[in-house]
């Protein structure tokens, strides 16, 4: 009964949703009881689908495969993590999953909508009602959850072994999170398209939704790297795999539309083109589900195929991205230029910092789309691989690193680019020192990746360099820079540590491409391979029986080039249900850098394959990322932003930027 | 019914729930907020323009102008709002709110009908239908279904899961049966009977197409015991099937070897060996050419062995330890499936004796009459 009442919730919630729509729509205008009404529909719906995501919980848990997604996906043996995870570990849960996020956000908005205009509030969850009752009718029509099975099998088939992992727990959550806060930003667009507010204000209300979300999908996409990382066992972090493009478009646009949202709010310039940014960033993400839910790509992440739902996706994006620009076309000229300023100046710098960001998802997609139109087109298969984005993306990065310090030392309005060059003449020093002591640490050759090094410490420095020049240190007494670096607004020390994060996650970028080092050897219990002064001895090889897997577990010991012996295991595991095998690294940090161990074949005479990586500084990528993101946060936790306006008169008196 | 009254209290929940929200009553309903909420922001506006101005981040006529500029926009947002909050429809919202909210709950409904599955199938089947099977298989099932919840409850149950797999593999329903002996695989050290056993049932799904894990799983029952009749049988099929003629003969030499010549499997075998010394042209009829491990002979004997000994070891462990009436009487049925009325016969006695209240054997007595046992 549980199952089929959720089932019940679900489309409860997608009539609800369809109504919040239609209401919201036609009568956006009387405010008051509508807006009440509307609110209240949307904190309902999501408590509806929650209640139907429960229910599928509960059937995994409990093992009921008399629910087609838990037979199809679970396994009695499965630990209660994967069981849980298994229920978005497949098209239709993970469907559900995004449902529930996306009406979470619209009753986030509901609720703390209070301090937005009536009219406005009232469209804005009009658009989420009409892509809420968008998804639920496709989740229920095309790709039901809560499909049945009679009789239901004594067994299910088991979660793919390579997704039983936490990574499943965490990754696809905080992914959504942002492709689908993104949905809300795209709502205040639309929104103000219709209503005609397009202004300032609009910016300050939208600004949070898009912080979060970006942070949130910067967070999704990092832990997503690091868990092909360590779980495929092919050593790398990004593949430019199209379905990973696909996520670093909408963030890409996302970034964008933070910056752009800065001027409009500020100075309330670049509206057109900060609304055309909102639609964009959501139409991206929406394009990343049309990849990897219509089948059209092989990849880890692409769910199984289904030309109905593929086609389904494509009219929702079509629907989306053609209503939404078309709405943007026809309301275009009423939308009116804001506020002016000079070339030399922190808008210039942000929009600067716009074109680099805008030109890099074209070159993205491109890069993505081009070899499935060719294929679609002429059935040419074509492959687009690193080789092609390391010199456009990498291309385009390098300018665009090269101003991000600029931009927090430029006056808005009209800054004096020689004065602000002679603030950072100091920030200068210090990088080229500092890259002079990295390179020749790392055997003194002078190389593309020395002058990564160098764009990677300036941009790091550079964020620091602004939180000094503020506070004066050195310029005044010491007890004075402490009083000043307290008065340091919130959204400064934001600025500084997401820069920061770039920073370190260039310089992780660089070490990692030009000096990792890889070893492939065959190697027998008590041997030792050697790589950048490691050495790594295979210890013993045993057996390890779980509930669910059966593994060969081989014990490595390695001692580092200061003497220091850790030990470490990688195993090739054998998943019972599925018998699909899988590879698990055997993984040390030191400082910033790892080792990384995997297995290979086992040969005749019982020597294994063993692939032993040397990873310089790859952490850094991980932590630039997580600095990026605790920025984000650390922003929204700014009160002004969070709320959207002051509570009351009083608070105008809070200090800004 | 239950199910109807839940989905009945969750629409009326949220019909009022909808309806409450509406009600002119409430203390922000009708009195629209747009200006204030904007003007406020304005204010902050113009404030950052004086921080801005004091922090000399602008200068003067910057802030002049971003002064003016707010207050043209200003301007023109209150033109704006002065229009649209003159709309003639507010007088229409409660209708609006009434109509939605029974909408939404009639269409939950008609979407529901169509889409859900709120009984199971398996009650709704035609009693014609089920009538049509003959009342053996009903019993059968009924006991599998029942043995099949036991593993349900207790995963680990390995005499449960012993039973099923001999059950699925004579009901052909090999995945089942793999999966049950994946079961005993996990919960029993690995033997070469029991790979072999999950091997065989792996090869039955589909025995068009082998399955290479099968292969893999037979040659470590082969590791394990080197001289186990039945995974070297497999072994050796399959080297015949890919036309590996000198490792088919070296294995069908060997298994021979083996063999006290009663063994059912033995005419197969030689059988074979022929087609792989004659290089696979030879007389012999097709099947042995290229042996069927469908239609195999020593898999009859084992499993009617291994079902047999399933059942004994139920007997005696009721026996021995006594256990529920549902087990006694599952015992009966099993033994009735096997034919072996006389063994069902006492095993029916046993079970009467170990429970005397008439109330306990219902379930029992409903057996013995529709099977004719007394």
């Amino acid at each position: 009964m549980p199952i089929e009442l959720g089932h019940f919730a679900l489309i409860l919630a997608g009539t609800i949703a369809l109504a919040q729509s239609a209401v919201g729509f036609f009568f956006w205008r009387i405010g008051g009881r509508i807006t009440s009404y509307l609110r209240q529909a949307a904190v309902l719906q999501f408590l509806l689908v929650l209640a139907s995501f429960a229910a599928l919980i509960q059937a995994f848990v409990l093992s009921d495969f008399s629910l087609k997604l838990a037979a199809d996906y679970s396994y009695t043996l499965q630990p209660l993590l994967y069981k849980i995870t298994a229920v978005w570990g497949n098209h239709e849960g993970s469907l559900l999953l995004w449902i529930v996020i996306m009406t979470g956000f619209g009753a986030a908005v509901a609720i703390s909508g209070k301090n937005l205009p009536s009219d406005l509030l009232a469209l804005v969850l009009a658009v989420q009602g009409a892509l809420g009752a968008a998804f639920i009718a496709f989740s229920l029509f095309t790709s039901n959850p809560f499909a049945r099975l009679f009789p239901s099998p004594l067994e299910g088939q088991d979660l793919n072994p390579i997704l039983q992992d936490i990574g499943l727990a965490i990754h696809p959550p905080l992914l959504y999170l942002g492709y689908v806060g993104l949905s809300i930003c795209f709502s205040f667009a639309v929104a103000a398209l219709i209503s005609g507010r397009i202004d300032a204000a609009w910016a300050r209300w939208v600004r949070p939704w898009a912080l979060g979300s970006w942070a949130f999908l910067t967070l999704g996409i990092a832990m997503g790297s690091y868990w092909a990382y360590y779980e495929l066992g092919w050593g790398g972090w990004w593949f430019w795999d199209p379905v990973e493009n696909a996520s670093l478009m909408p963030w890409l646009a996302a970034t964008a539309l933070l910056h752009s949202a800065i001027v409009m709010e500020k100075r309330n310039a670049l509206k057109v083109w900060t609304i055309f940014l909102a639609i964009l960033a959501f139409s991206l993400s929406l394009l990343g589900m049309f990849l990897v839910r219509s089948g059209i790509l092989t990849s880890v992440h692409s769910f199984a195929s289904d030309p109905t739902r593929g086609m389904v996706i494509l009219s929702m994006l079509m629907v989306v991205i053609g209503g939404a620009y078309g709405l943007f076309a026809w309301r275009a000229k009423s939308l009116r230029a804001g506020g002016l300023f000079a070339p030399i100046s922190r808008e210039g710098m942000l929009v600067v910092n716009n074109l680099f960001l805008a030109t890099a998802v074209i070159a993205v997609l491109v890069g993505t789309l081009y070899p499935l139109v060719l294929e679609a087109t002429n059935g040419v298969l074509i492959s687009v691989g690193a080789p092609f984005f390391d010199l456009t993306f990498g291309v385009l990065m390098a300018p665009l690193l090269i101003i991000i310090p600029f931009g927090p030392f430029m006056a808005w309005k009209r800054g004096d680019f020689v004065a602000v060059t002679q603030r950072m003449a100091g920030a200068a020093g210090f990088t080229v020192l500092i890259t002079i002591v990295l390179v020749m640490v790392s055997g003194g050759k002078i190389s593309l990746a020395s002058l990564g090094l160098l764009l990677g410490t300036w941009v790091g420095i550079g964020a620091i360099a602004e939180i000094v020049d503020r506070i004066k240190l050195g310029k005044v007494k010491f007890s004075q820079s402490w009083a000043h670096l307290k008065g340091v607004p919130r959204i400064a020390w934001t600025t500084m540590l997401a820069h920061f994060g770039v920073g370190i996650f260039v310089i992780g970028v660089v070490s990692v491409t030009a000096w990792e080092m890889e070893k492939v050897e065959e190697v027998a219990i008590g041997q030792t391979v050697e790589i950048a002064g490691y050495e790594v001895k295979m210890l013993d090889v045993s057996r390890r029986l779980e509930d669910n897997f059966v593994a060969e577990k081989v014990m490595f010991e390695v001692t580092s080039p200061w003497g220091w012996v850790t030990q470490t295991a990688s195993e090739k595991r054998v998943y019972t249900a599925s018998q699909i095998p899988t590879t698990e690294a055997g993984m040390l940090t030191y400082g910033f850098s790892q080792i990384y161990i995997t297995l290979g074949d086992l040969s005749e005479d019982g020597v294994r394959v063993v692939r032993v990586w040397y990873k310089p500084f790859i952490i850094l990528i991980w932590l630039g990322t997580l600095f990026m993101a605790g920025a984000g946060f650390l922003s929204l936790s700014d009160r002004r932003l969070r709320i959207g306006v002051p509570k009351s008169a009083r608070a105008v008196a809070e200090p800004a930027e | 019914m239950t199910f109807w009254i839940f989905t009945f209290v969750l629409s009326l929940i949220v019909f009022v729930a909808l309806i409450y929200s509406g009600r002119p009553s409430r203390p922000d309903a009708g009195q629209d907020n747009i200006l204030s909420k904007t003007e406020d922001h304005f204010k902050v506006r113009l404030q950052k323009i004086d921080d801005d101005l004091e922090s000399k981040k602008l200068s003067v006529a910057d802030a002049d102008d971003a002064r003016a500029e707010l207050a043209r926009e200003l301007m023109r947002h209150r033109a704006v709002m002065s229009d649209t909050s003159q709309s003639p429809t507010k007088n229409r919202a409660g209708t609006v709110i009434s109509v939605a909210s029974f909408a939404v709950v009639a269409l939950a409904f008609v979407t529901y009908f169509g889409l859900g599955t709120p009984i199971s199938p398996i009650a709704d089947l035609d009693p014609a239908q089920l009538l049509a099977q003959s009342e053996a298989e009903i019993e059968f099932q009924e006991a599998m279904t029942r043995v099949e919840e036991q593993t349900r409850i207790n995963p680990d149950d390995i005499r449960a899961w012993q039973v099923l797999s001999s059950a699925y593999v004579n009901s052909a329903r090999y995945s089942e049966a793999a999966n049950a002996f994946r079961h005993i695989l996990r919960l029993e050290p690995p033997t070469a009977d029991r790979l072999t056993d999950l091997a065989q049932a792996l090869l039955m799904i589909s025995p068009a197409e082998v399955d290479p894990r099968a292969i893999e799983l037979l040659k470590s029952a082969v590791e394990l015991e080197p001289t186990h009749p039945r995974s070297r049988f497999f072994l050796a099929v399959d080297a015949t099937r890919l036309g590996e003629w000198d490792s088919a003969i070296e294995q069908w030499n060997s298994l021979l070897e083996l063999a006290s010549d009663d063994e059912p499997w033995v005419q197969a075998a030689r059988e074979s060996l022929e087609v792989a010394l004659a290089r696979g042209e030879t007389d012999a009829p097709v099947d042995a050419r290229q042996p069927n491990i469908d239609e195999d002979i020593i898999i009859d004997a084992a499993q009617a062995d291994q079902i047999r000994s399933m059942v004994a070891s139920l007997d005696a462990r009721l026996a021995s330890e006594g256990g529920t009436i549902e087990e006694w009487t599952q015992l009966v049925r099993s033994y009735l499936v096997l034919n072996e009325r006389e063994m069902a016969l006492q095993t029916y006695e046993k079970a009467i004796a170990a429970y005397p209240d008439v109330n306990d054997q219902s379930q029992l007595r409903q057996l013995a009459e529709q099977e004719n046992l007394l």
